[in-house]
């Protein structure tokens, strides 16, 4: 079936979002409208259709014109393998001895390698972004340092890959949480499907509001955002044992350090620090004493 | 995690049927998000739907290709026509009438749709319906 797509940028949310909903409204109507963010700080917003026939295009210009978007550029979709092209896209993820994989990725694990099959799908933490990637060097950098911890917290813990990269390599129980029930089924299933039932158990909480997240615990990961991150500092600090390690990601570089400074307050110590792209993973060392 | 929004779409999904044809295929394979795993969850999801029904569907995506979605109900032209037994509305609704829907039937509308329209109650409801029905040439009777 042939597909037309028809596309513009605009400046600003708003705008992208009145002309997405205004091309809702064109006859024939589109089968499909997108509103983009354009990664690359320019402020610009992609907005596009798709339709089955060729789409109205006197009408598409009146509604550029509308909140002064470009021209739309329309063209006609070459027939193409889409699922072949997102698995080509969705590629595993190295990150040290971790290597985090999709099912149509199952032949490509190497061996030796700490192996984990998470489908890119309904909840945040695919191994495809600096955030995770940042948390699975931290930790791989960890172990080549000797560290050990016999008690994991995983909050925020999305598709549970950090939780389940730890009962990889430490025999103890990990507790993982999310604040999203959707997050907490499909980390269950990951669970189930790494073959780690029993070894990571995923609660349902707000930030530690579980008995099983009563601590203390010898390496916590949070990759949220900064504002819970601040938020949750003391908390974080105090179900830290003393030498123990937290790995916080999900803020941005320019971030990082406001971030830091309330973790260094509640009596942590800065061990090391990873920026990937926008992105800056915090180890930080809870003091002794 | 650091779910961070990268993008929304707005598709027009058969329940039950999705599959990587136009319009999920490329609009999901153009921006990297597994079509498989999304067309899986919308097929479970909407699997007590009548098959094939349009249902508006957002997917909102994030910087690591996960997502999520909110499906809609069908659009209430897609329940006239199934009432009435007619395939298309009037092309000019003032002057022809296609077919016709009993009230019961306009409050079984509005109560199948009554989450996703902009009313109080299902008398708000059913009025949005009867619009609806009038604009497309289905009388009421």
């Amino acid at each position: 079936m042939p597909t037309w797509t028809a596309l513009t940028t605009v400046t600003g949310k708003p705008a992208a979002e009145q002309l997405g909903a205004a091309m809702e409204r064109l006859n024939p109507e589109p089968t499909g409208v997108g509103v983009f963010e354009v990664e690359d700080d320019s402020g610009l917003w992609e907005v596009g259709g798709y339709f089955i026939e060729p789409p109205d295009q006197a009408g598409l210009a009146v509604l550029a014109a509308m909140v002064g978007a470009k021209d739309f550029t329309v063209s006609e979709l070459p027939e193409t393998d889409w699922v072949a092209h997102v698995r080509r896209e969705l590629a595993p993820v190295e990150a040290g001895r971790f290597f985090v994989y999709g099912s149509h990725d199952a032949d490509k694990v190497p061996e030796g390698r700490e192996a984990l099959l998470i489908e890119a799908a309904m909840a945040f933490g695919t191994g495809h972004h600096g955030t995770t990637l940042g948390c699975l060097k931290a930790l791989d950098s960890l172990l080549e340092q000797g560290v050990t911890a016999s008690r994991v917290a995983d909050i925020g813990c999305g598709t549970a890959v950090l939780g389940m990269a730890a009962a990889r390599v430490w025999p103890e129980l990990v507790i993982a949480s999310d604040i999203d029930p959707q997050a907490v089924d499909v980390a269950r299933a990951n669970v189930a499907a790494n073959d780690l039932e029993g070894r990571v158990e995923v609660v349902e909480a707000a930030g530690f509001d579980h008995a099983a997240l009563e601590g203390p615990f010898d390496l916590i990961f949070a990759n949220i955002l900064k504002g819970p991150l601040i938020a949750l500092a003391p908390e974080i600090s105090a179900r830290l044992s003393p030498g123990g390690f937290a790995i916080l990601s999900g803020i941005l570089t320019e971030q990082a350090d406001q971030t830091l400074a309330h973790y260094l307050d509640c009596g942590n110590d800065l061990h090391s620090r990873d920026d990937i792209g926008d992105w800056t993973t915090l180890v930080l060392r809870k003091l002794s004493t | 995690m650091a779910k961070k929004l990268a993008g929304t779409m707005k598709l027009q999904v058969p329940a039950g049927q999705a599959n990587p044809s136009p319009p999920v295929g490329p609009a999901l394979g153009q921006r990297g998000i597994n079509i498989m795993e999304f067309c899986k969850a919308f097929n479970a999801k909407t699997a007590d739907m009548d098959p094939g029904a349009p249902c508006p569907t957002v997917i909102s995506y994030y910087q690591d290709k996960s997502f999520s979605m909110d499906i809609k109900t069908p659009p209430a032209s897609y329940f006239l026509k199934k009432a009435a037994k007619v395939k298309s509305g009037a092309n000019n609704p003032s002057r022809e009438t296609v077919g016709s829907v009993s009230p019961a039937q306009i409050r079984e509308i509005a109560e199948a749709k009554m989450k996703d329209l902009n009313a109080n109650d299902i008398e708000g409801a059913m009025q949005i319906i009867l619009g609806s029905a009038r604009s497309m040439g289905i009388e009421v009777k």
